[in-house]
């Protein structure tokens, strides 16, 4: 096998999973915050319930 | 409309919004089903693109090294799965997709079968329209009739872990338990020869092992639907990298398609895992089945219009 073809079949797998470490990252990022506004939901209902309404995020 | 030369002995241009709608497409579908999608995608290329067999193959698994990656580190976040299965069964899905990959070049190298008098038929793609309507049937008549049967059911399959056939069944010493999927007295030797047969149908079909594997987890070993998704990402990644450097190296892969395909897949897959949560799982099986039994008929039909 010469270099060519090497390096030709390891930047077949290389690019891709970057690609998809890249695409991980962004899905994390988005549950995360999906998470977050869930919660923050949440915690205002509950407030609400007692006559205040107090986000998450002001906890925090 | 942006036709592009793909390299790899792709022989015409390829349109490249094209490709990305069909791994739009493609990644909706294996997002909203939780496979990996190729099954739908070798086909696709072959069929709709004209990409030839072996590229198509060597291109949708350089496309799923992206996909499994992201899969695998998503499902360790969520810590479902057992590693454990992934590590048995390494060693013979890496000779499994070895002997694939050998098997795809002998068979590309055969040329043209003469049958009858006047039909010439490409060998390689007559295999693997074969293989892949056999397979793909199995499948889904499987599904179809689990899908079916579970209205009955007060439990449905798949919730719970329950040991499977091959695991009640198939005594063949040594055995390993498999503690995070709460099974007992797996067999070794099985896990091994499972892993060499799945290895075989990626390098030959380019199919990662979600139509295959998610079944065998789920009816034949008995892992709950959560389990089994979770299960054998590693083995996937590993094996569909390892297929990829082989394939690359014989030329049958082409970068530009496979990054096409991603790209379109990725953005997809998040609106199909969006889908699954406003429908039910066994209408979600039953529409499996019926993606399944169309990729079947779009395959035959081919075939029919080779004979003709």
């Amino acid at each position: 096998m010469n270099n060519h073809t090497l390096g030709y079949a390891i930047l077949c797998i290389v690019v891709p999973v970057a690609w998809g470490l890249v695409v991980y990252r962004v899905s994390a990022a988005i549950d995360k915050r999906a998470g977050r506004q869930a919660r923050a939901k949440a915690v205002t209902v509950e407030s609400k319930s007692e006559g205040t309404v107090m986000p998450l995020d002001y906890h925090i | 409309m942006l036709l592009f030369r793909m390299g790899a002995g792709i022989g015409h241009a390829v349109s490249l919004p094209a490709l990305t709608m069909v791994g739009l497409l493609v990644g909706y579908f294996a997002g909203m089903f939780g496979v990996g999608g190729g099954f739908l995608l070798t086909p696709v290329l072959i069929y709709a693109f004209g990409v030839p067999p072996p590229v198509a193959v060597g291109s949708a698994l350089c496309q799923k090294c992206g996909t499994s990656i992201s899969s695998f580190l998503k499902y360790r976040r969520m810590k479902l799965g057992e590693p454990l299965v992934d590590l048995v069964m390494l060693g013979g899905s890496l000779t499994g997709v070895d002997a694939g990959t050998r098997l795809l070049s002998y068979l590309s190298g055969l040329g043209n079968w003469s049958i009858g008098r006047y039909h010439h038929i490409y060998a390689v793609q007559f295999v693997l329209d074969v293989l892949f309507i056999v397979l793909l049937s199995l499948t889904a008549v499987y599904t179809f009739h689990d899908a079916w049967t579970s209205r009955k059911r007060p439990v449905p399959r798949g919730d719970k872990t329950i040991a499977g056939p091959l695991v009640t069944r198939v005594r063949i010493a040594p055995y390993i338990d498999l503690p995070d999927v709460q099974l007992k007295q797996v067999s070794v030797p099985m896990l091994c020869y499972l892993g060499f047969f799945l290895g075989m149908a990626s390098g030959l079909m380019g199919i990662g092992g979600g139509v295959l594997f998610f079944p065998i987890l789920l009816y034949g070993l008995g892992l709950s639907a959560r389990n089994a998704a979770g299960t054998g990402i590693l083995l996937l990644f590993v094996t569909v990298a390892f297929g990829t450097y082989e394939q690359a190296r014989d030329g049958y892969v082409s970068i530009k398609l496979a990054m096409s395909i991603l790209i379109g897949s990725s953005i997809g897959a998040q609106i199909g895992a969006i889908t699954t949560h406003y429908i039910a799982n066994r209408r979600l099986r039953l529409l499996f089945a019926i993606l399944v039994a169309a990729t079947v008929c779009m395959i035959a039909w081919d075939l029919f219009r080779l004979f003709r």
